[in-house]
């Protein structure tokens, strides 16, 4: 059912308009403005989603679908930085498993969780295309290469 | 070879198919097996299971047959053993997850993982690899979801967003964090029709309703038609030792394709209610006493002629609901005409497109649809108005949504109310409540002002052009924006999509029909039809959608005051000495009264008999003091029903029919599609088929009714009726015939040419709008309607489990701001009062409709809004205009 006045993150109502503007179908703003949520909450608020999908007269599934299967989309609220550990098929080969309980150790959380002091939130995610330079992981928009425990300790250091 | 033809040779075979098929579309053609899981006809090729796999020669690795197309000299193996350890493994790998309790599992030999695995000896074990444990998802009130059964196919996602066009389910996460489900666990567009159960391989989806009632092979399957609205889908049966346990479809049956709503689907188990009329009733001191057939019968034959010989044939009058097969509908006319002399015979069609009738018989000479609903996924424009589709009648409203998403159609809706269907429309009119025909004449005078109509076919065509341009001169933009409130760019954009289209239909429901000037609506309709050259061909046509299973057939039938079977008018002379030939008996030869004439002439003492069929009048006739008083000046009543209704309850003798999954015939759908109607068990205690009481009591007067089966019935109908001519059991089959048959053509018309129509020709009608004097007292219009959860008045669905499940009461949906400014929440209890009665019910507050309008639904037979609703009837048709009523609303304190 069309919904009429859906809920829009407050002052974005004109970029919403802008991106939407680029294209020939509504639906296909959906992804940019998904990004443009998250850069301007930190992560997707299920009611936005909502309000996208009444927006953009999609059903609420096709947000869903997109929210839920990139792992650069945070469907509930993270930390300050965003850690995204590759445990896909190379990395794993180059004792991804290592460096990964090395940051749980560090940190002390797992998966999914973030610390007490709200400053990282770690997942783990499928391939980040740096395969030649394996294991590898994000934090927020930055990656790091040919990781071992040793340097974990450095980088988290960095934060 | 043609061009459009590709070859290739599937383990030596040759085959040559369509370019643009598949590898399994070839294999399948031949009968060639290759396995399946996420493949499903019609639905996009997915790809996804694996198990398709296939060798082509030249190819470097395996291919999946189900997404590689088929070319030119191909050479294909689908039995190697690399491909045979390739199926094993994958069924191993579906395994890992899948939990072995076949044999307390639902599907448990109706299972296509089964299968697979008994088919390649697979256990599942080699892995010792188990996967994380998920609770059984209950969210949805029919359907159970067990993510562990689950083999991630796809199929329930792609028939919910590509078949229906809804949307409710999809895939959430991704790799081993894979399931599907429903937007944070929140059922929201999901309508219950249980598409998904129906296309789901494994026991993923159980239909709760229905689970551990029975195993595959102890339950027998009768093919039938549904007994609901009038799309009449074909549907499954599903029975065990005289319990209905299931309804199912199969994909590709019947109009609507295998596919079912939730009320064909979860709705049947009224059939088995333990509040079923078992036994003949007579009423002594006020009571009902149980009786058998032989005394009822008798009884009711010495009533009638009682009445008759004191007050004449024309004191008695019978009115037929639309839920019975043509059978009985046609028993019952003939019984009313031929054993008691008299036309005063109605149905309840009379309640919903008697417009319909009348404006297409004028126009055309025929009434009906007038083309197929399949034909609507073709149409390049289709103009939909006055109609909630996608509750009412579910699979025509869900191939509209398939010509637009699928096929790229252009769709027009025009209704006040803000629908599911609004969502899919190109251009969405929203007029004040009861001013349509104002716009439909807009559009015709912007399509004439703009030089848009198609001026070659009304030329050759049509009849009466010129006195039409006069009537619509005064409908400028200007002026028709003032009526309706519709602005006039958006009627010339409406006006220029449905003119300018190559092909184009019209869609309509009962908020054209049910107005003081419902006839002339439907006549404007036509009007824009014929301006615009969109009829008589395919893929252009009319649709008056009929509400109930054989609203169609009952008027066919002849079920009319005024009509013999085929729509021959009793005050001809041949027609007459037709049909008094037929049935070997003087006929007579007034037109006998329309039903609100009938409960009229009741209230005055001129008419002292009635028999009822299939009909809860009291709920279904918009006015209910009407009916109520009448039926209380009645000497005597008999009501012939699946339950005690309340007009049941009011008569004199009451008699116990059997349901429509207990009786034999044909119904006819709102597509003109003649369908086989079969028995799949038999009727509760002494209830019987409707067709065999009418013959019981006819015999008992003294005419004699003579028939071994319905069978018997549907070849009288073939003979007597012109428009059913050659109908008969055999040529029916199993997916029925479009009336009317010709010598060659033996599966009827599914579209009308212009040459069937009366003289091959299309007529105008001038039709001009009446305004109605608002009325300052009563400040809110209320509309009333169907639901999607719901039925007619609910006689049925009221009694099914599933459907109450969902939506068990009525209420009063209003505006946001209305309720604001009377103060109300929503459940409030509120006062809906209107110059004719006042009824209580909750208030649900929505913002479908505008300021100032209300809506009840008029399923509930706990919420009788027709003791609110006031009746102006539609000059032309008799029909009690039912949709709009001034009404005042008070918050109940």
């Amino acid at each position: 059912m069309a919904n009429i006045a859906p809920k829009l993150p407050d002052g974005l109502k004109k970029e919403f308009e802008q991106i939407v503007a680029q294209y020939e179908f509504k639906r296909g703003a959906l992804l940019p403005l998904l990004h443009k949520v998250q850069e301007h909450s930190g992560y997707l608020e299920q009611d936005i989603l909502v309000g996208i999908a009444g927006y953009l007269n999609i059903p609420q599934v096709d947000v869903f679908e997109i929210a839920t299967f990139y792992t650069l989309f945070n469907t509930r609220p993270v930390g300050n930085n965003v850690i995204l550990v590759c445990d896909s098929i190379s990395c794993y080969l180059k004792d991804e498993e290592k460096v990964f309980a090395q940051i749980k150790r560090i940190l002390q959380i797992g998966s999914g969780e973030t610390t007490s002091d709200g400053k990282f939130t770690l997942f783990t995610t499928s391939c980040i295309g740096a395969c030649d330079r394996a294991p590898a992981m994000m934090v927020n928009d930055k990656t790091f290469f040919k990781l071992t425990p040793e340097k974990i300790t450095d980088i988290l250091k960095e934060y | 070879m043609s061009d459009n033809l590709v070859s290739l040779t599937i383990d030596g075979i040759k085959v040559s198919l369509e370019k643009g098929s598949t590898i399994l579309d070839a294999a399948q053609k031949k009968k060639v097996y290759i396995p399946t899981l996420c493949h499903y006809p019609e639905l996009t090729r997915f790809g996804a299971c694996r198990l398709c796999l296939v060798e082509v020669e030249g190819f470097r690795k395996l291919v999946a047959a189900c997404t590689t197309p088929a070319t030119e000299g191909m050479v294909v193996h689908t039995v190697t053993p690399e491909i045979n350890d390739m199926r094993k493994t994958v069924v191993e790998l579906l395994l890992l997850h899948h939990p072995l309790d076949c044999l307390t599992c639902d599907r448990g030999g109706d299972c296509e993982l089964q299968k697979l695995a008994f088919t390649l000896r697979v256990t599942g074990d080699r892995f010792g690899f188990k996967t994380e444990e998920y609770p059984v998802d209950d969210t949805n009130l029919f359907i159970q979801r067990n993510f562990k059964k689950c083999v991630l196919c796809g199929r329930c996602v792609r028939v919910c967003d590509e078949t229906r066009n809804v949307g409710a389910l999809g895939f959430y996460e991704r790799g081993f964090s894979t399931v599907i489900g429903y937007p944070y666990n929140k059922l929201v567009n999901c309508e219950y029709c249980g598409q998904c159960l129906s296309v789901c391989p494994v026991g993923a989806l159980i239909c709760k309703l229905s689970a551990y009632e029975a195993r595959p092979w102890q339950v027998e399957k009768q093919r039938s038609i549904c007994a609901y609205c009038g799309c009449g889908c074909s549907l499954y049966l599903e029975h065990k030792k005289n319990n209905l346990v299931k309804v199912s479809s199969e994909y590709g049956m019947g109009a609507n394709n295998g596919l079912l709503c939730v009320k064909g689907r979860f709705g049947y188990d009224f059939v088995g209610s333990e509040k079923r009329l078992t036994s003949p009733l007579i009423k002594v001191n006020n009571s009902f006493k149980q009786v058998g057939w032989a005394q009822a019968l008798g009884y009711i034959a010495d009533g009638f002629k009682k009445v008759i010989e004191n007050k004449g044939a024309q004191s008695v009058a019978g009115a037929a609901g639309a839920r019975c097969t043509n059978e009985a509908d046609y028993l019952f006319q003939k019984f009313m005409r031929a054993a008691l002399g008299t036309n005063n015979v109605d149905s309840s069609v009379r309640l919903e497109h008697a417009p319909s009738i009348s404006a297409m018989l004028g126009a055309l000479g025929v009434a009906g649809a007038t083309n197929s609903l399949a034909e609507l996924k073709q149409t390049d424009a289709i103009l939909l108005i006055g109609s909630n589709i996608t509750a009412s009648q579910v699979i025509a409203g869900i191939y509209v949504k398939q010509a637009v998403r699928q096929y790229g159609a252009k769709l027009i809706v025009i209704d006040p109310r803000s629908l599911e269907i609004s969502r899919f429309a190109d251009v969405w009119l929203r007029p004040e409540p009861g001013t349509d025909l104002a716009l439909i004449n807009g559009l015709l005078h912007i399509i004439i002002k703009e030089g848009l109509q198609d001026q070659e076919f009304i030329d050759k065509d049509t009849i009466g052009f010129a006195d039409f341009l006069q009537s619509i001169k005064e409908y400028t933009q200007q002026q028709v924006e003032k009526i309706t409130g519709v602005p006039a760019g958006q009627l010339e954009q409406a006006a220029r999509l449905f003119a300018g289209a190559k092909t184009g239909s019209i869609v309509y429901g009962m908020g054209i029909t049910q107005h003081s000037q419902g006839t002339d609506n439907v006549s404007a309709l036509i009007n824009l039809s014929l301006a615009t050259g969109k009829l008589g061909r395919k893929n252009c046509g009319i649709y008056p959608l009929r509400t109930t299973c054989n609203s169609q057939g009952v008027a066919d039938m002849g079920v009319l005051p005024d009509y013999y079977p085929g729509y021959t008018a009793c005050d001809d002379m041949d027609g007459r000495r037709h049909f008094a030939r037929g049935w070997g008996v003087d006929l007579p030869d007034k037109k006998g009264l329309y039903l609100p004439q009938m409960l009229e002439a009741a209230k005055e003492g001129k008419l002292s008999a009635m028999y009822i069929m299939g009909e809860n009048l009291l709920s279904a006739y918009p006015e209910r003091k009407q009916v109520e008083e009448a039926l209380c000046a009645l000497d005597f009543l008999v009501v012939q029903d699946i339950f005690l209704t309340e007009t049941a309850k009011m008569a004199d003798v009451v008699l116990p029919a059997a349901s429509f999954a207990e009786e034999s015939g044909t119904f006819t759908n709102l597509e003109r599609r003649v369908q086989p109607v079969k028995a799949a068990i038999s009727p509760p205690g002494e209830a019987k088929p409707d067709w065999e009481i009418i013959a019981g009591i006819s015999n008992a007067c003294g005419f004699v009714m003579d028939y071994a089966a319905s069978r018997e019935i549907t070849e009288e109908i073939g003979r007597l009726a012109p428009l059913y001519k050659g109908i008969n059991s055999e040529v029916l089959g199993t997916d029925g015939v479009f009336w009317p048959l010709d010598d060659n053509n033996k599966t009827g018309k599914p579209y009308f040419s212009m040459s069937d129509f009366y003289e091959g020709k299309g007529r105008f009608t001038a039709v001009d709008y009446q305004s109605e004097a608002e009325n300052s007292e009563y400040p809110f219009m209320l509309i009333t309607g169907g639901i999607l959860f719901h039925h007619g008045s609910g006689a049925m669905s009221n009694r099914t489990k599933g459907l109450n499940y969902l939506n068990a009461t009525g209420y009063v949906e209003i505006n946001p701001e209305d309720a604001d400014r009377l103060g109300l929440v929503e459940g409030d209890l509120v006062e809906v009062v209107s110059a004719g009665g006042k009824i209580e019910v909750k208030a649900k507050i929505a913002d479908r409709y505008r300021s100032g309008i209300v809506f009840v639904p008029g399923n509930f037979i706990d919420l009788p809004v027709n003791k609110v609703m006031q009746v102006k009837a539609d000059g032309a048709s008799h029909m009690p205009a039912a949709k709009l009523t001034p009404v005042k609303i008070r918050k109940v304190t």
